[in-house]
């Protein structure tokens, strides 16, 4: 299950990340892992549009356009 | 006394710069919001025995290179060791903090932890056993309120102690398959070598493949290979595991999590519409209570100067030679006076721009807007650094190293100096006030002015640069904050000192050079001084778009070094022409009608801060000067619009002409100083010819 697909104010827990091909750390990866979107985190959705999704991690509200929450796996 | 270099690091938005301000009383810029310091700022700082020498570096969440400002940080520390790391942590995130902690460690540097916010956490119901946290990593930690308490003492004598007990983190330990990739990184490939930092700390960052090489590359393949599994989400999650653990160690939660304020206020303030419409009225509150509250005061100014200080000057020294007369009232009292009494304008502006920064607010801007922008080739992030421009076209070019790719910040950077800054805004006010009878539409329509074309260069732009691949938005959203009026206050001080200063020394300066230009050669008519003729020949130049009068072009030449020179300059050419009559000035007479002034001034102040966007001061009538006067009779209204359409969008400042070469080279530089010149004129060409036509005033 992809991310976007949590209903708001629903809480999930990372499982990974959708990336093509093996052994890939694209920047945006190492972005969301060092701001603690990382696998095992609980997550809350807060709003999602079309475009951009809005999540709470810990306590940081995280603001993550929405080609990349797409990639955010959870279960 | 020893010297101590003390470094402050930390996750984006933690209050470093705040933390520096409370402790060695400085004024480095705050804001509650991620990107406030783009670059390395430094303080100094003496303590008993200590010189400390403190450097602010820029928020970051690791230590690589994925923006111009991470960069920075992670440059610094690498290659200019600081004695000791202050590594600042936010009380209400311990968890996330401790990632960015554990890179630190590794440098092995002395450190000190301050865990600011500690009222939020409190707040929060977040209990964090400070001396168990301190055992664990093996330094001092502290708590603090940066905002609220001094910490002077406590936090100096901590690093005092640091520093001479050298007293380092304890080292971390991986899981045995992070660590045998780390060991043989360091037996089979070549570490860049570094006095100052363990090779363990680069060969981490070469098992990250944020320092590349074809040695450690073989090792992570091969690792890979066996273990089935991405190296950098090992090591990742053993660092995040020694984060968790460390954090699950030291925190106790006493209440379960609550729907904050700061959702309930996102959920209208991040809305697609009311966001929308909720900036449109901040936006519009923010500049109506500026000029509103300011206008009295700054009305009072200029009428002190031109009815007051001016006769004094010829009722006190009526045999003084006319040349000293004439520099004082001309360069002095009508050229940098006029600029002076803006300056309670530029004081209301920043107070308005810093609550937007303190509360949390301009954080939410880029994604109210991220839709919107990213139709010409930027995301929502180009906007902070456009929004900074309002405030001034300087800081928010070097702002741009916020964002991620070249394409951008070009975009961004052509679209900056469209903005109205705040020597802009002086201009506006000045003519606004002169030529019209409720200036604040004009004032509007030309803030719009500047946005639309801004957007056009930016649409423009998209098309004429190679397309390159966009990278993601990844925001954190601070929470919201009552601003601390001590800080706001403090930002507007710092900005109105700042203001005053150029007023006494580069504009005065300005206008003593214009002044000059006004009297060679001496006893000649004012049209035939070399300022006289240089305007009359610019007069070919600006006749089409309504600037006539040979005093209005001069004006505009010594503008190219600041747009607020053209009312300095435009005070000592205009009252070169005019001749003043002091006859029946009494000095008792008008200091009593001054001060009754000063106080109707205070009243009217405080009736427009009370009646925020209601309040109509620009109808009120003033005393005008015979310059002023001398000002209306040589322009229209028409063409006072054109002269203020061409201020707007010529690029007059050679500060903002300066950054752009030193951050975009001489090239783009003079590309854009010439296309602003040209897209001035031909704008205000149309605007003055149209605005004719449709009989407008």
């Amino acid at each position: 299950m992809k991310l976007i697909e949590v209903p708001q104010d629903k809480e999930a827990y990372i499982k990974g990340y959708v990336i093509n091909g093996k052994n890939e750390n694209p920047g945006w990866k190492r972005k969301l892992i060092s701001m603690g979107i990382v696998p095992g985190a609980g997550v809350k959705i807060l709003r999602k549009d079309d475009r951009n999704t809005i999540l709470k991690v810990s306590n940081s509200r995280i603001s993550i356009c929405n080609c990349l929450a797409d990639k955010i796996e959870v279960q | 006394m020893k010297n101590v270099e003390v470094a402050f690091v930390g996750n984006p938005n933690v209050g470093k710069s705040t933390i520096i301000n409370n402790i060695a009383k400085t004024s480095l810029k705050v804001g509650n919001w991620p990107g406030v310091t783009v670059r390395k700022t430094e303080a100094t700082l003496v303590y008993k025995d200590y010189e400390f020498h403190i450097i602010d570096l820029p928020g970051t969440y690791s230590l690589d290179y994925t923006s111009e400002d991470v960069a920075v940080t992670t440059d610094f520390l690498t290659n200019n060791p600081p004695d000791i790391i202050v590594n600042i942590i936010e009380a209400t995130n311990l968890e996330r903090s401790l990632i960015l902690t554990a890179e630190l460690i590794e440098l092995k540097i002395p450190m000190v932890i301050v865990l600011n916010m500690w009222d939020e956490a409190l707040k929060l119901g977040i209990d964090i056993n400070i001396k168990k946290l301190s055992e664990l990593i093996g330094v001092d930690v502290i708590s603090a309120i940066g905002t609220k308490e001094d910490l002077k003492d406590r936090l100096l004598e901590s690093i005092v102690s640091t520093y001479e007990k050298k007293k380092t983190p304890k080292d971390l330990r991986y899981s045995d398959i992070t660590e045998k990739a780390i060991n043989d990184i360091l037996s089979f490939c070549a570490v860049p070598p570094n006095k100052n930092i363990p090779p363990r700390f680069f060969a981490i960052k070469m098992l990250e493949r944020i320092i590349l090489c074809d040695c450690c590359n073989e090792i992570i393949l091969k690792l890979e290979n066996d273990l089935k599994e991405n190296i950098y989400d090992i090591l990742k999650k053993d660092i995040y595991g020694v984060a968790h653990f460390i954090s699950s160690s030291v925190v106790k939660r006493s209440f379960k999590d609550e729907i904050e304020l700061t959702e309930i206020l996102d959920k209208f303030a991040l809305h697609p519409f009311f966001g929308l419409l909720i900036f449109v009225v901040i936006m519009y509150l923010m500049f109506k209570l500026s000029f509103d509250v300011s206008y009295p005061i700054s009305n009072w100014i200029g009428d002190f100067e031109s009815s007051f200080l001016h006769p004094l000057v010829y009722k006190l020294f009526p045999k003084a030679p006319y040349i000293v007369k004439s520099f004082v009232s001309g360069a002095v009292l009508d050229g940098v006076g006029f600029v002076i009494s803006f300056a309670p304008l530029v004081g209301a502006l920043f107070v308005g721009l810093s609550v937007l920064e303190l509360s949390g607010y301009l954080p939410r801007v880029p994604i109210i807007f991220d839709r919107f922008v990213s139709k010409f080739g930027i995301d929502g992030r180009g906007i902070l650094p456009f929004m900074l421009g309002f405030g001034c076209n300087v800081p928010a070019i070097m702002a741009l190293k916020i964002l991620e790719d070249k394409r951008s910040k070009l975009i961004v950077a052509a679209m900056i100096p469209f903005t109205s800054c705040p020597a802009r805004f002086v201009v506006f006010a000045f003519f606004g006030a002169i030529f019209f009878k409720n200036p604040a539409p004009i004032i509007l329509f030309l803030y719009l002015l500047g946005i639309f074309f801004s957007i056009l260069t930016a649409i423009v732009m998209n098309k004429v640069l190679p397309k390159t691949e966009s990278l993601p938005m990844i925001l954190e959203l601070p929470p919201y904050r009552k601003p601390p009026l001590k800080i706001v206050l403090n930002i507007a001080f710092v900005e109105l000192k700042g203001f005053l200063k150029r007023a006494g020394t580069f504009i005065f300066a300005s206008t003593v050079v214009v002044w000059a230009f006004l009297h060679i050669p001496p006893n000649t008519n004012v049209k035939d001084t070399v300022a006289g003729k240089i305007g009359g020949a610019l007069v070919y130049v600006f006749k089409p778009i309504g600037i006539e009068d040979w005093r209005a072009t001069t004006s505009l030449v010594p503008a190219f070094l600041a747009r607020e020179i053209i009312i300095s300059s435009m005070g000592a050419i205009y009252s070169a022409s005019t001749k003043e009559d002091y006859q029946d000035f009494n000095i008792e007479k008008s200091f009593k009608e001054q001060v009754l002034s000063f106080e109707k001034a205070l009243k009217n102040t405080a009736i427009a801060f009370v009646s925020p966007g209601f309040s109509n001061v620009f109808t009120k009538e003033s005393t005008d000067s015979s310059t002023i006067k001398a000002i209306r009779d040589s322009l229209s209204p028409y063409g006072a619009l054109s002269f203020m359409v061409f201020v707007l969008l010529y690029t007059s400042c050679i500060a903002t002409v300066s950054i752009l070469k030193s951050e975009f080279g001489t090239k783009f530089a003079m590309l854009f100083l010439t296309y602003s010149f040209v897209l001035g004129w031909a704008v205000a060409f149309v605007i003055y010819r149209l605005s004719m036509v449709l009989h407008v005033f």
